[in-house]
This record gives C-alpha cells, structure tokens and sequence, in this order.
C-alpha cells in the first residue's frame, strides 16, 4: 500500500505520544515539540526510533529466550547489541525473531508487532504491511539533482534516514536541517502510530513499582511486561533502557550563546575563514547540542587546514618525495579525522628529511608542539588533537543526543581544548587567504569575506600570502564554489574545502556546512598535480648504478609489503612455513632456466610464500623485486619495471650482468597473482621473451598462478621451453611443459594446519585475539567439513578470530560455513 | 538488514550486474542505496568499518579507487544470498540462464550457495529442477544436495530423537529427489553419497543406503549401483542373495565395469574373496593401461588376494599400483597413502619386516599430512604399524600406543560397534597376550567377537580370526579344553571358506602345539607338516612362521625321539631365524639349546657344546645352558670346564630360585658328588 503524506502540524499528536508512551520514546519526542534546533531535531527522531527499537526489542528477545535459547546466530546478535548497539541491528534481530516466533498464538500483540517490522507471516497470518513512499535527493556526478522515489515501512523509512543523514556527522544548515525534518516527520508519526500496541502491554518500572509512561517519568532499566494475557516478563536491560527523572530546562541559563571572550574575538576575527567562521556559528549557537557539533566541525577545519596547507607547500614545492605522494594517497583520499593527523605526523618527518623551506614557516614548529612534544600531551595523557579526536568518536558517532547538562559539559572540556590549540596556532593570521573571482579579490580571514586590493598578481584563484606578499597556490584543495559547482551551492557557499576524492571525483565541504561535488577542471588539476609528483625524473641508463638499483628495489618491495599488510593478506611475523615449496625455492636460485613457475590453488597462500621467499633470498644477498600482476600497467614485464622503479626507457637491464649478478647469484623478480592480470597470457608470452632476452640465468623470475586443474595452465612455445626451470621428476606423458614443470602449491596440509593453528593460537605480538576453548582435534571430531575448510590461511585466521574465548560451533546438522559464521559477524556490527 | 548487511549485498548485487568483481568507488557514489555509506568517510561509517575489517579491499587502479570483496570465499556467500533475493519467485530457468550467460568470477559458486539458502528453507524445487537438467548445471547442486540430507529442523531432547530426525529428513529428500526419477537424479545422488563418504559422515550415508534399497530398481548401471553399494547395509541374511541376484543381472544385461567393481568390493567385504578376486580381474580386464582408475582397482584385487591369503600376490598388485601413482602427475596423495599401507602391511605379512615399515611409516607421514591426525585412513595405518610391531615383537608398548591411537579416531568417527574397532581390539588382545595378561586378552578378543557377530555373517573370515584368538589364549592360560573348542570353531570356518588360508594355518599350529603338550605326538606332527607344507607355498621363503614351522617340527621329533629329524629342523629353523631376526635373538637361544639336547641325546657331544656355547653367546644368564655344558664337558672328560660350568649354574639357579630351591640343591648335590667322584679317582 502507497501513501503520500501532506505536510502538516504535528506537534499535537506528538504531544499525546510524549505522555502515553514509556519514557524512552517519550522523552525524545517531547524534546523534539519542545527544541528550535531542527538540526537537534533530527537526531531526537533518531533516538525515539532508538527507544522503540530498544524496548520493543528487548521484550521480543526476553520472549524468545524463554522458548529457545539455543540459537547461536541469534544468542550472537543479543551479545553485540549489548556493546555496539545500531538501530540496524536491533531491527534486524527483531524481525528474526519475529520470524522464529510466527507461529505463536499466545501473543495477541504478535501481528502488530510483525507490521511494524514489516515482517510477513509464513504461518497464515494475515498482515497488511503499510508502506510509505519517500522522495530522495541526490546530486549525480555531472552535478545534476537527481529525484527518486523509495517504498518502505515507516520504521525502514527512519533507520535508513539515521544511516543517512546522521552517521556522518555534518552539520547541516537549519534550512537543509528543516526539510530533512519535514520529510521525515509523517514518517515518524506513522511510525509511532504502528506503536500503539505498545500502550496494550502493562509496563512497570521493577524497582519503583511503578509505571514508566510519560516523558517525565524515570526507568531503572529493570522492567517487567505483562502481556494482555496475563504472561509477565523480566527484563533488565539498565544500560539502555534506563532513564532520570526529566529535569525541566532553564532556558535562561542554557539556551543562549557562549560569552565572546577577547581571544576568541582574536581568532573569529583575523584565522582563516574556514576556521573562523565555524568557531564563530559555535559560540553564537544557543543550542548546546548543535554547539557540540559546531565545535566539532571547528576541529575538523583546523585539522584541514593542517593537512591542506602542509599538502600545498608540498604539491608548490620541488620537491618529489614518493614516501609524500604515497602518504596523499593513502590518508588524503579518503581521509577520516585521524588521517589527516597521520598525514600530518607523515609528512612534515619526510618534508623535514628533504629539507624543505616551508612557506608557512612556523607550521612544523606548532605542530611538533602540540603533538609531538611530551608536554603536548597534556589531556589525559592524550594531545589535544588526540583528545578531540576521541570526543568525536565517543559523542557524535552513533550515540544517542546527551542531555543537555552533558552538551554543556563536553561543550566546556573540548572548546577549551580546541581553544588553546587555535591560539598557539595565531600565526596563521599571517597567512592571509585570499582568492580571486573575476576581478574581484576577496580576503578569506576572519568571520566575514572582506573585498581587498592587492598589490600583487594571484597566480591561482585561492592562494596563501605571507606578510612579504610571496604566495603559494591552495587550488584544489580550496576553491571558489562559483567556479565548480552548481548553483544551489555556489549561492550559498563562499568558500569549499577539500574533502575526498575518488580519482574520478572530488567532495568539497563549506564552512556554512554545504557540501558540493564535482569532476571537472579541479579534478584534472588535482589529477594533474599528483601525477606530476608520481612522474619523477626517470633514472636515465649512465645514473642506473647498482646502489641505485638495489635503494629502488628495497623501496618498492617496502611498498609492495606494507600494501599487503594493510588489507590483512599479510600479518608480520605470521607465517606458516610452506617446507616443500621453500625447498624448492631455495634450490632453484643457482639454475640456468629463469622461470620458476607456482601453480597455486586457491588459497594456497602464495602471497605469503612469495613475501616470505622474498625475504629469505633477501637474508642470502640475493636482490629482489616483488610485483603484483593485477597492478601491472600494461602487459610487458619491462615497462612494469621502469614504471616500479622509475627508469628511463634507455636503461637496459643487460646492465645487471655488470652489476655483478650471474647464474648462482641472480637478481630475482617475484610476479604474484600473474592470473589476475587483465591479459594474463599476453603477460606470460611477455615474461617468457623477457627471459629470453636476459638468458643465462642472472635474471629470475618466480611466477605464482591461480589455477584449479592442469588445463587451466598457459602453455609456452617450444622455443621458450627450456626458459622453464622443471622442478621435480616428471616422467608424465604431459605434454604442457608448464604442466610438467610447475611446482603445485596446495592449500596447507593438515600438519601444516596444525602449525598455524598453533601459531595463531598461540601468538601475542598481534592484537588480534585468536584463541578459542577448543583444539583443533576437537573441532575435527565435532565438525569435520568445518574443520577442513580451514586449509587456507586467511580462513583459519577469520575463524580463530570468530571464535576467540568460545566454545565448539554449534551444528544443526549440515555443512556449516565458515561464511555462515562470518557473514553473521560483520553484519551484526 | 543492518547497514553492513546491506552494503555488502549491494556490493554483490552491483557486481552481478555488471559482471565484473570489482566496482568503481565513484560509480557507487550514486547508488540510491548505498551511496551514502560509500561517501561517508567518517570512521564509523559501514563502508570504513568494512574497509578497516578488511572484509573489503581499496585499490588505485588506472588513478580511481575502487572496491573489492578481499577474499572470493565470502563474495561468493554473499553473492548466493543476492541471487537468492533477485530469483525470488523466479522459474528455475534464471539460475541456469545465469550459469550460462553470466560472466561474473564466482557466479557458479554463487548459484552454489543460493540453492543451499533453498535447502535451509525446505525448499529443493529450483533444486531438483536443477538437478534434471545434467551437465555442469547439475554438478552446482551436489553440495547443496548433501546438505539437504544434513539438515535437522527442530529441537531434541535426546540424540536418539535427533537421528530419527534425521532419519525422517532423508528419507523426506529421497523421495522428493526421485519422483520422477531421471538418470540425472540418480547420478546427483552417487555423487553426493561420495562428497559425504569424504567427510565420513557414516550415519547418514547409511540411512540414504537403507532407503535406497526401498526406492531405486536396478533399472540400469547406475541405478544397480547404487543398489550394490547398499548392500551391506542389508540384513545379514539377505545380503547374498542380493549380490548374486545383481552379478546375475549384470552379465546378462549390462556388463558394466563399474558394476564388477561394486560386485568385487561387496563380496569381499562379505567375505567371499575368491568371488571377489574373480570379479576385480575381470575389471582389471575392462580397464585400459593407463586408467588412474586402475590404482583403485588394483588395491581393491589386492586386499582381497590378501584376504584370501595369498599374501605375494596381493603385494604384486599393490606394487603395480604404486608403480602408477609414481609415474602420474596427479594428485593422488589419498591413493598414495592406501597403496603405501596395503604394500607394508602385505610385506610385513609375508616376513619382510623392515622394508614393510619403510611403507608404512611413509604411508604415515602422508596420511598425517594429507589426512590429519584424526581421520579414518590414518587410523588404518596406525593400527597396521601396531600390527608390525607385534610381529616383529620389537616394542610391544609402542604397538599399543599405535593400536590406541586408531582405536580412538575408529571410536570416535564410526561409534563403538563398527567392525574396523573389532581388528584393533582383536591386535590389542594380542599385546595382553604376549605380556601375559591373560584376563585382558580374553576380555578384548570377546569385545571385538561380539562386534562381529553383530555385524558380519556367521561364516565371515573375521569371526573365525576371533575364535582362533579366543583358543590362543585360552591355551596359553593353561585351559587347554577351551583352547580347543574355539579352535576348531576357527577351522571350521576356514576349512568352509578357503582351505590354504594363512589364518588357518595358524589355528592348526595352535591344535598342534595342544597335542604336542598333550603328548599326542603323531598328531601333532601330522598337524605340523601341514602347516608346514602350507606355508611354505604362500610365504615367503623367510617368513617367520616358517621359522617357527620348523621349530615346532624340530620339538615334534625330539619327543618322538627321532633326534636326527629333529636336528634338521632345528637348523632349518636358525637359518630363517638369522635372516629375519639377525644373530643374537632370544628365539635363537631356544633353538640353539634344543638343537644342543637334540645333539646331547645323540650323544655328539662336541656338537652339543657348540650348540649350547651359541645359546650361551646370547644369553650367559640362563641356568640350563651351563648345566647342559657341564654335561658335555663331563661327558667329554673336561673336568675344570665342567665343574666351572656347574658353579655358573649353581650361581644363576641361587639367584633366580634360590638357595634352597630343588633344582639349586640338586645342581649343587650332583656337583659335589662329580668333585668327590673326582676326588676318590685321584686318591
């Protein structure tokens, strides 16, 4: 069923709701009828949704264990819900034991409680699921708005909204704050009419006796439902269900802004715009829960301008610091508070090492002042940036609105933080931002944009000037929003600041909380500016010494390495010892034939091998080079090393011989995953005709495959055969030679297995705990087809991991998945 | 669904769409869906979380980020559960069109998985739809076909109430699986039994047995099969009349290979080894040079010629066998390890000890590998390596432990009453025994005898194994007319079955050595020689149990007097003895002292001396021996060695019985009387 809701007024109808509901969802619409802030609105909707989930949801769980307690997925699910609660979460186990509890005709309320779910009954049931359908927004990549329309339950409806609109901690205008509430208060109201089998169950406070309707009331978090059949039961649920007496608001102590001390004056007035002007919207907001987010926003900025100006006088500079481009890449992206801290903490140690001058010459003092000092960490022990991060982390995640005793109190521990890390900061009025529209050129300091005349040329249109009028350019990372943007943005915004980027696309973020998109010219200038770092100058044949050779060699395969470790393919110092395979390896280095080719099944763990055996041909002297096919950038081995290690198109590794590398000691490239290139025959064929151009022996190339049967092997013409090192006897009639030669890496075998097992197991270094309360010979016994799944690796790592401090798995009979077990784990955070 | 839950089956479901594993990060940007979650770099957003936990993976590729599933097990999961939603209330025909026509890596697995959702639901239409249509199509649905029959729905109070369940679920998706029966059904269905027999789930595959037998005719070779291989999940009495009726149909109609394969393997196990032997040649016949398949095949002849005691002949085929394992280049490991373990135990059977350990303990290394330590096949080797030790009498601790170990894993794998416990209760009892620990011997011989009357024909060879046991042991604890009984129960077996069979042999040599004692001389050689006889043509010619052939022949013609006879089997027997146990072998001590009485009776007394000084080499400890010395060298006119030889005597007799002990004084009394005999000659 479609309905379409008319906007209208509900504060009456939400007035009823906040004194016949109990207190949990009560309270939070009474706050909505009686706050200004339709920002603070929005988040009040999200926690009286948080409250029926929670209620509603404890009493579906307290029915369920006391018909069945067996269910491990479920028993799973109440154990996260106790620490990291989500309204996902609580819905999605509601509707499993809705499903678990169809049947049951004792509930009078049961087919109710199933609409507002949205659950259909398997069992006859007749439930009419009412649908509501809501118009979206969103800007596509060209910049267009685009509408489109979404059926769901009104519950859905909210959830998806909280997801939405307020996970991510922006903090939106009043007016953007004020149609996301309008379209989502019918919504809410639907929702909470759905609610009214709620007023049909008797609900006590344990302790007090008492009842807990009203948004005045209080519940110790103990309570007991009667049903309308007479059924009573016991919940205790004091973490999330409880709740203090409503304290009446005094609006004359907390509704109003912040006192503007001197100090602040100093920073509204003369920091950058970007910063001075939130920290203005901050204290001249009388609502403290905004405030609080206001503050963060603040935070946020500083932080920006940090990492914004330090990635400027990087991308202005000389300079080509890989180490520099690879920290852009990894925490600049996509960046998250504590990234632009960590490219901070990154960037200014490589800048210092490569001597740079900095622009803005006292941002690396200030910032080893208040982070890298020892005083500096002086809030408990944490650096103001520390503690401010975590302030964001614990407050504005997903948590609920604090009271507003609390806003204040978190209002006055961190604003004094954020505080005394801007006034150290006062340099930067020094720094005037300024850009140019037109002709017109504006001066980006202090709360408002003043219009100046400047005596010198801006070579960009935002840029920094110092007190000398010398200027650095902060285009892409600031610009003007009439450039780029549409114009629902370019007229509210005066100014967009770096946000992420995806390499096809860039998010800016205003100080006035307008967030813009786009994807042309600035993204062809950022594009253009890393591209231009990427590119240093190659190393041109006469600089290719072999000290160069080998500092290039170890930095790659430090790149190559950390990548791995940061997906988790490889956790250092975990390694199950692949004996045959390392044999194999070691014994080849001396041959004449320079492919030594890995036929491996899946999750066989070839990349461990292959770092593994980079580091044990290391530890002999051996030069390597590691490299991941599906990273290549075409299909030839060569160019894929000039690009990895940034050599001219001159430099020919015939040259190595001359390095000294010959047949016993050979320099050896390790290709993982040569079947994941796009074009992995074509590779191969290229990788064979580069033997054959370096034949004798000084270049090696070891080359892991994923395959599941010999047919799926590349063949190789006769002419490049004996380029094939032939690892064993085989006396087959196989006519591939790669076939015949290959050495198969299969999953590990059970001794094997039981090696991890024990080294994962028994490993402290890594803070991962993964120690189960049973052995793996237990596990066979219990569980054989479980227990063979955890041949590979990766997978007996997820599920020492899944089972830490647990018992044996419970079976219904049947395989059971490890899949099974991990799905239900990630979908349950 | 949580916002995880939703973000990653978007992912999935994006992925199948556009038929490619990994998604522009910017194109996800714009998902209705999802969008936002993507965009959101907040660390506590679903995507960063999932990016944190490493469930999904970011790479720059070409200057875009873009996202991928880390591991393709857990996208494969996922994807089931989006094709699983997207074919809801769809025919059929979607999941086959997307097996055809989809080129996502991974969408077979992911059809995989969304038919074992089907199964969770109780739901095997698209299943069994699936299934009709052959091919690669119909090889998607094995998995999620076992895991129709593994499932049990509801709550139990007792594990009896949960077989029946069970029981009840089986039955429940046979008879859904072949209404309509098409050959497709049943090959599904072989295939199945074979995934489950891999993880030894024993009691499942025994109840889909016992319905098959109810539901399938042997319409055709597979069908016949299938039937075959339920056989032994038959009543006893009707097991035979089956397979006969089976053989009948299948040289008459089908002459199917695989069929005299199941035929040869089922008459076996029945115990009707030539029958067995007779039906493996004839697929040895069918089956080309090069076939893998013959490994199988030629282990299957083996063990039944080992069965059927003819021991050489079984080690031929296991050697071919392994001829053909070493020269493939597949992946036989499993192969590898029964071939290893039949070949060692058929050469440790056949006398050749060390070598047959050589097998075994390679066999072992790899089972441990390949297998683990808790799997059934290990178990087999464990308890062959038990079984050698026992032969080869080297460390009878250690051949428990091993024996142990595979009685664990066989406890825990097939419960407490399967017929494989019988064997490794039937060797422990052997250790009892030669530790002399009569009780317990007699208490597991009657274990493992229970369990096989429980489970095999009255006539069955493993029965009669446990009665010749039973009779061993019986004798050598002194109760001689028990000893009797159940070895004559044991012959009675063999004698019907196969007359040559080394178990035979042995329950002879143990009536022999009854009328031996008994003084029944003439029988007991009688009974000897044809034992002797017997061995010499299925053993090897240094067998062990020739060894003891000979010695006993040897005892057999001292007491009957006929020294000289005696005396050359005695040396028979030392020759064998010094091939398998080498020199300094308490079984050499006896034969050597017997071989000296045989010598002193017939007064050839040099030889005695010899005879006894090799005894003496071995073990100087022993009283008899410097007795006997004494004899000789008295004999001999030796004064001093003699009377140095009474006084060793004397020594090791005080010793061992005591002073006061009768053989001590007697010793010590015919010692004085020589001295002073002595003493008055020189006076």
């Amino acid at each position: 069923m479609k309905d379409q809701l008319n906007p209208k007024d509900y504060n009456p109808i939400l007035n009823d709701f906040s004194i016949r509901f109990p207190v949990q969802i009560a309270r939070p619409i009474f706050l909505i009828n009686s706050s200004n802030s339709y920002f603070t609105k929005l988040f009040l909707i999200s926690d009286s949704t948080l409250g029926v989930l929670r209620l509603v949801g404890s009493f579906l769980q307290q029915l369920f264990l006391e018909k069945e307690k067996s269910n491990e997925v479920l028993n799973t699910i109440f154990e996260t819900l106790k620490f990291k609660e989500s309204h996902g979460l609580w819905s999605s186990m509601a509707s499993d034991v809705l499903n678990h509890l169809d049947g049951d005709s004792t509930l009078s309320i049961l087919k109710e409680i199933m609409i507002l779910y949205g659950v259909r009954s398997k069992s006859g049931k007749k439930i009419k699921i009412k649908r509501l359908n809501i118009k979206n927004t969103f800007t596509d990549s060209k910049g267009k708005v685009q509408t489109t329309e979404i059926l769901n339950t009104p519950l859905e409806h909210l959830i998806n909204f909280r997801n939405k609109y307020l996970g991510h901690g922006t903090v939106f205008s009043e007016k953007e704050s004020k149609r996301i509430y309008e379209l989502y208060e019918p919504i809410f109201v639907e929702m909470l009419k759905q609610c009214g089998f709620i007023y049909d169950l008797i609900i006590h406070d344990a302790k007090s006796k008492n009842k807990i309707n009203g948004y005045q009331n209080r519940c110790s978090g103990k309570i007991t439902i009667k049903t309308q059949e007479g059924s009573l039961y016991k919940i205790d649920n004091v973490e999330q269900l409880s709740y203090q007496y409503f304290k009446p608001l005094n609006f004359d102590d907390k509704l109003k802004s912040q006192i503007i001390d001197k100090e602040d004056h100093k920073i509204i007035d003369t920091f950058p715009y970007f910063i001075a002007h939130p920290y203005h919207r901050a204290l001249t907001e009388t609502e403290p829960f905004k405030r609080i987010h206001l503050l963060k926003e603040t935070f946020l900025n500083f932080l920006k301008y940090l990492g914004l100006v330090t990635a400027s006088e990087y991308f202005s500079s000389d300079l080509k610091v890989k180490e520099i481009n690879r920290n852009f890449k990894d925490f600049l992206f996509r960046p998250q508070f504590g990234f632009w801290n960590a490219f901070m903490r990154e960037t200014v140690k490589a800048l210092k090492e490569n001597k740079h001058q900095w622009f803005v010459k006292e941002l690396p003092g200030y910032y080893k002042k208040i982070e890298s000092e020892k005083k500096a960490k002086k809030y408990n022990d944490q650096t103001g940036i520390g503690a401010l991060i975590n302030f964001r982390n614990k407050y504005l995640g997903h948590g609920m609105v604090p009271s507003t005793d609390r806003c204040e109190e978190l209002w006055a521990e961190n604003f004094a933080i954020l505080k005394e890390l801007l006034l150290e900061m006062e340099f930067c009025k020094n720094y005037s931002i300024v850009s140019k529209d037109r002709n017109i050129i504006l001066r980006l300091m202090g709360n408002e944009i003043t219009q100046v005349n400047l005596k010198v040329k801006l070579q960009s249109n935002v840029a920094i000037l110092n007190p000398k009028n010398e200027q650095i350019s902060v285009v892409p990372f600031f610009v003007l929003p009439g450039e780029y943007f549409i114009k629902e943005v370019s007229d509210n915004a005066n100014l967009m600041v770096y946000e992420q980027n995806t390499g096809k696309r860039m998010v800016f973020f205003s100080p006035e909380s307008i967030s813009g998109e786009t994807s042309g010219n600035v993204l062809e200038q950022l594009n253009k500016m890393i591209g231009e770092k990427d590119r240093e100058e190659p190393i041109i044949n006469k600089q290719f010494s072999k000290e160069k050779f080998q500092e290039l060699l170890k930095e790659n395969n430090k790149d190559f390495v950390s990548g791995l470790i940061k997906e988790r393919k490889v956790i250092p110092e975990i390694y199950q010892e692949r004996q045959e395979a390392e044999i194999a390896l070691r014994s080849w280095v001396g041959a004449l034939a320079g492919l030594f080719f890995i036929s491996a099944e899946a999750g066989s763990g070839k990349t461990n091998l292959l770092v593994e055996m980079n580091r044990q041909y290391n530890e002999r002297g051996i030069d390597t080079l590691l490299l991941r096919a599906n990273r290549f950038a075409g299909d030839e081995l060569m160019e894929e090393i000039q690009f990895r290690l940034n050599l001219a198109k001159d430099v020919n590794l015939s040259k190595l011989k001359a390095f000294g590398y010959t047949q016993d000691n050979p320099f050896i490239i390790l290709i993982d995953g040569c079947n994941e290139h796009p074009n992995a025959e074509q590779l191969f064929e290229d990788i064979l005709e580069f033997l054959n151009i370096h034949k004798g022996g000084q270049i090696k190339v070891v080359l892991s495959w994923r395959v599941n049967t010999k047919s799926e092997l590349p063949s190789v013409k006769s002419e490049y055969e004996s380029l094939v090192y032939v690892h064993g006897t085989d006396s087959s009639d196989e006519k591939n030679i790669i076939a015949k030669a290959c050495h198969w890496l299969k999953p590990l075998n059970k001794i094997e297995v039981e090696g991890a097992w024990e080294m994962y197991t028994s490993n402290k270094k890594d803070k991962v705990r993964r120690k189960p309360n049973f052995t793996l010979e237990e596990l066979t016994y219990k569980d054989r087809s479980l227990a063979d799944q955890l041949d590979n690796p990766l997978l007996m790592r997820l599920f020492l991991e899944l089972y830490n401090g647990k018992g044996l798995p419970k079976s219904k009979g049947g395989f059971t998945s490890i899949w099974t077990l991990y799905h239900q784990k990630m979908i349950s955070q | 669904m949580t916002n995880n839950h939703l973000l990653l089956y978007r992912l999935a479901e994006l992925m199948l769409d556009k038929q490619q594993h990994i998604l522009s990060l910017d194109d996800l940007f714009e998902d209705e869906q999802i969008g936002s979650f993507v965009k959101s770099i907040q660390i506590d957003s679903p995507y960063q979380q999932l990016i944190f936990e490493g469930v999904l993976t970011e790479t720059i590729k070409k200057d875009q980020l873009m996202v991928s599933f880390t591991v393709e097990g857990y996208f494969h999961y996922v994807l089931g559960e989006v094709i699983e939603k997207r074919s809801e209330g769809k025919h059929s025909k979607y999941l086959k069109e997307l097996l055809e026509t989809n080129k996502l890596r991974g969408v077979t697995e992911g059809v995989e998985q969304c038919l074992v959702r089907d199964v969770e639901l109780d739901d095997l239409t698209r299943l069994l739809w699936l299934i009709d249509q052959g091919g690669k199509v119909m090889e998607v649905c094995i998995y999620p076909l076992a895991q129709a029959f593994l499932i049990v729905r509801g709550k139990f109070k007792t594990e009896e109430d949960r077989e029946e369940a069970s029981k009840i679920q089986i039955k429940k998706v046979l008879d859904e699986l072949l209404n309509k029966q098409s050959k497709f059904d049943i090959k599904v269905l072989s295939k199945t039994i074979s995934k489950l027999e891999d993880l030894q789930l024993n009691k499942t595959i025994k109840t889909i047995y016992r319905y098959i037998q109810k539901k399938i005719n042997p319409i055709d070779v597979d069908t016949t099969n299938l039937i075959c291989n339920s056989v032994e999940y038959l009543e006893k009495s009707e097991r035979k009349i089956l397979l006969n009726k089976l053989e009948k149909k299948n040289n008459e109609k089908f002459r199917s290979k695989e069929l005299y394969y199941s035929l040869g393997i089922q008459f076996g196990f029945f115990g009707d080894y030539v029958k067995s032997i007779q039906l493996l040649d004839q697929v040895i016949k069918l089956t080309q040079k090069n076939d893998l398949s013959l490994i199988n095949y030629y282990n299957s002849l083996g063990a039944a010629h080992a069965f059927n005691g003819k021991t050489k002949n079984s080690i031929k085929y296991y050697k071919k066998a392994l001829h053909l394992i070493n020269v493939s280049n597949e992946k036989l490991e499993a192969s590898k390890i029964r071939t290893l373990t039949n070949l060692g135990s058929a050469l440790i059977e056949v006398g050749e000890i060390y070598n047959g350990l050589d097998f075994l303990n390679e066999a072992l290394d790899l089972a441990k590998a390949f297998f683990g330590k808790t799997h059934i096949s290990t178990s087999k080797v464990y308890n062959s390596i038990g079984l050698s030790q026992i032969q080869n009498k080297v460390d009878l601790e250690k051949s428990l432990k091993y024996l142990n170990l595979s009685i664990n894993i066989r406890e825990k794998i097939y419960g407490f009453n399967h017929p494989s416990i019988a064997t490794s209760l039937s060797n422990i009892a052997t250790i009892f025994q030669r530790q002399k620990k009569f009780d317990k011997a007699i208490e597991f011989n009657f274990h493992a005898l229970k369990i096989r009357e429980e489970n095999l024909g009255k006539d069955h060879h493993e029965i009669a194994v446990s009665y010749n046991n039973l009779g061993s042991v019986f004798f050598e604890n002194n109760q001689v007319n028990e000893a009797v009984k159940w070895i004559n129960k044991a012959i009675k077996i063999w004698e019907k079955n196969n007359a040559n069979h080394p178990s035979l042999l042995s329950a002879l040599n143990n009536l022999a050595v009854i009328h031996q004692n008994n003084e029944d001389f003439d029988l007991a050689l009688a009974l000897n020689k044809k034992v002797l006889r017997i061995r010499k043509q299925t053993l090897n010619k240094y067998h062990p149990d020739l060894f003891y052939s000979y010695y006993n022949l040897g005892g057999n013609f001292f007491s009957k007097k006929e020294f000289q006879k005696s005396i050359i089997h005695y040396k028979k027997a030392i020759e064998i003895s010094y091939k398998t146990h080498g020199e300094n072998n308490d079984e050499n001590l006896e034969v050597f002292f017997a071989l000296g009485l045989a010598n002193f009776q017939l007064k050839k007394f040099s030889e005695a001396i010899k005879n006894f000084m090799k005894a003496k080499e071995i073990n100087s400890n022993v009283g008899g021996i410097h007795y006997y010395l004494a004899l000789c060298f008295k004999e001999n006119k030796n004064r001093s060695n003699s009377i140095e030889s009474y006084k060793r005597c004397i020594e090791i007799r005080r010793k061992s019985l005591g002073d006061d002990h009768e053989t001590t004084l007697r010793t010590i009394k015919e010692l004085e009387e020589f001295e002073r005999g002595l003493k008055d000659k020189n006076d």
